[in-house]
């Protein structure tokens, strides 16, 4: 049946004009669109870096807050933050697109612009390899398939590089901090632990069952990691001089039962980079990779 | 009266065996497993917290019990004033205007929220307080309870305002002041001090508060100050409370259930009504913050709900037993 009804919707892609197209996305459905799309919404920080990425920054008509990667982005104009959309300007922009964050965005916001006809793209990369696939697809919706396969193609090898340097390291224990208050950190499933993995490292808490799992201090304490990292708000490395996030990781610095208290291992790194879901991830994966290669080193897993 | 004795002989025997008792399973219990932990984790982590959830506790608890007997409302607690919301408008406003990071601005702005919604809550009503002994005038408590619910509102609202312009690191630290979570609390001596503190001004005179909790009319005849007694005990409830959510944030339900369960255990009057609430606060909140940070060990819940989970059954069934 199934073979039937794909060689079908293939015949049918073959007919049609040769602009029209059909693309899968990450919630299951297809989306069918008469010709590329020409006036496109993100809803995510992240979707705004991958469609820039994947060539199609020029056709944005709105994004959503904090789009500021890259800075072209911060031209185009505000449709709200991610749980409060601005539905009506989202509808007098008369989008033929909307990238949608899933699960990210606030759904039953974002179905009530399904209700209006707009048609939308489902994206939700889990692990750093969705990524190239995420931005081949947004390439073929607004027509820049070459540029988004480019894009990907240089992603995947850069990828590719980093795996070969860093994920056969001496194996090091790492803590994750999102926020000192509440103390929360994520598992295995999340895309920041595919990172730390991608570096050699084990997350402390990758079996937890939740995917943001809220801390005891103690647990962490406990499981005395060799190395704990957290994000610093903003991008890259300029900002960690005043940064909240510098004062919350330091007070670790008490536990001095901790082997990375011990030898010093509290790392800051990019915190756009690494928590939005989107090409930039790999210079985080670089930090990181670096990061974690300091503190073997430090801690003598490396002679 | 001489068959009076029993229920208080019982309370002091439960008292001195369950408040070590709480302690030490505090103590004692973690997320790293049972029994006694290394240093950093017994000094560092566990002793201030345990220490923290009982003072929580017990400030919640005795000004739950004072703004019983001094509104005359069963349904009083610590939020009825006004001063929990306010406290967190005061630690709101303090994570969003001041530099991220500012050591202990919360917990300063906590204190500052609560005395200044205290203070709105005074000078609004601070006249009616002592009202009430003509018949034809509104009752000094009912006036209390409607500024504080007001007060209370107004505070709601700006906290929903503070929620809709925070950016997503402020939200993330924003939902703890309105959860309440233990773990954060490093400093505990405040709230322990506030305790102390709050007992000292309303305990002496503690017999006129039952007096007073009988009507107005009836202590007046008796010659209690009417309206200095409920305006002390009022500052204390607030002063108690106030502490307590710059300690932990905002942790409701043991404030109500406290002292009716020590009612209900027969200790009526508040010379025990006060202390014994105090202490049945500070050990219910360490057993419910025990529970919370060992049942999904490393994770854990937020204490309300253990709280809540375990004191609803509790208060329902000793009040239906008493009943029967």
């Amino acid at each position: 049946m199934i073979v039937h009804k794909l060689l079908i919707l293939a015949g049918v892609i073959v007919m049609t004009p040769a602009q029209a197209l059909s693309v899968k996305d990450d919630a299951g459905h297809t989306l069918d669109l008469p010709h590329p799309a020409t006036r496109i919404i993100s809803l995510a920080p992240s979707l705004t870096e991958m469609l820039y990425a994947a060539g199609g920054g020029d056709k944005m008509v709105g994004a959503v807050e904090y789009s500021d990667f890259p800075p072209a982005a911060l031209k185009v104009q505000r449709i709200g933050s991610n749980q409060k959309l601005d539905l009506e300007r989202i509808a007098t922009l008369k989008p033929d697109l909307v990238l949608v964050w899933y699960h990210g965005n606030a759904l039953r916001e974002v179905e009530r612009l399904g209700a209006l006809g707009i048609p939308m793209f489902y994206l939700e990369p889990h692990t750093i390899g969705d990524i190239p696939g995420a931005l081949e697809r947004i390439g073929q919706l607004v027509g820049s398939e070459k540029v988004a396969q480019d894009a990907a193609q240089g992603f995947r090898a850069r990828h590719a590089a980093l795996r070969a340097q860093y994920s056969g390291r001496p194996s090091i224990k790492v803590f994750y901090q999102i926020t000192a208050q509440p103390l929360l950190t994520i598992n295995d499933k999340q895309i920041i632990s595919d990172v730390i993995r991608l570096c050699g490292g084990v997350n402390v808490f990758g079996n937890e069952p939740m995917l943001v799992p809220q801390l005891s201090t103690e647990s962490v304490v406990s499981r005395d990691p060799d190395v704990i990292m957290a994000a610093h708000v903003g991008s890259g490395q300029d900002r960690a001089r005043r940064d909240p996030e510098a004062a919350n990781v330091k007070s670790w610095s008490v536990f001095t039962s901790m082997k990375a208290v011990r030898t010093g291992q509290i790392w800051l790194v990019p915190g756009d980079e690494i928590s939005r879901h989107g090409p930039r991830i790999l210079d985080a994966a670089q930090a990181v990779c670096t990061a974690l290669d300091s503190a073997r080193a430090a801690t003598g897993a490396v002679k | 009266m001489i068959l009076k004795p029993p229920p208080i002989v019982l309370a002091c025997l439960l008292a001195t065996l369950l408040v070590p008792a709480a302690l030490l399973l505090g103590l004692l219990s973690g997320s790293s497993g049972w029994g006694w932990p290394n240093a950093d984790i017994l000094w560092l982590i566990r002793v201030p917290r345990v220490l923290a959830a009982f003072g929580t506790g017990a400030a919640l608890a005795l000004s739950g019990a004072l703004i019983q007997l001094v509104t005359r409302n069963p349904l009083g607690d610590p939020h009825v004033l006004g001063v929990t919301s306010g406290a967190s408008v005061g630690a709101l406003l303090a994570l969003l205007l001041l530099p991220a990071g500012f050591w202990l601005g919360p917990e300063v702005g906590a204190m500052l929220g609560a005395l200044a919604s205290m203070t709105l809550v005074f000078s609004l009503a601070w006249r009616s307080m002592g009202r009430g002994l003509a018949p034809s005038a509104q009752p000094g408590t009912v006036a209390v309870l409607l500024v504080g619910v007001m007060v209370g509102a107004a505070c709601g609202a700006a906290v929903s305002f503070m929620l809709a312009v925070a950016n997503d690191f402020q939200l993330r630290n924003i939902v703890f002041w309105l959860l309440g979570d233990l773990n954060g609390a490093s400093v505990w001596w405040p709230v322990w001090l506030a305790v102390a503190v709050s007992f000292a001004m309303a305990w002496p005179r503690a017999q006129e508060l039952d007096w007073l909790a009988r009507g107005d009319a009836w202590a007046w005849t008796l010659g209690v100050p009417v309206a200095r007694r409920r305006r002390i005990a009022i500052l204390a409830a607030c002063i108690a409370t106030g502490v307590a959510v710059a300690t932990a944030g905002s942790i409701g339900f043991v404030g109500l259930v406290a002292p009716h369960v020590v009612r209900l255990t027969g200790l009526r009057n508040a010379r025990l009504l006060l202390p014994f609430s105090a202490l049945f606060g500070g050990v219910f909140l360490v057993l419910a913050d025990t529970v919370a940070r060992t049942i999904i060990s490393p994770a854990q819940l937020p204490v309300g709900v253990i709280s809540a989970a375990v004191g609803v059954p509790l208060f329902l069934m000793l009040l239906l037993r008493r009943r029967a």
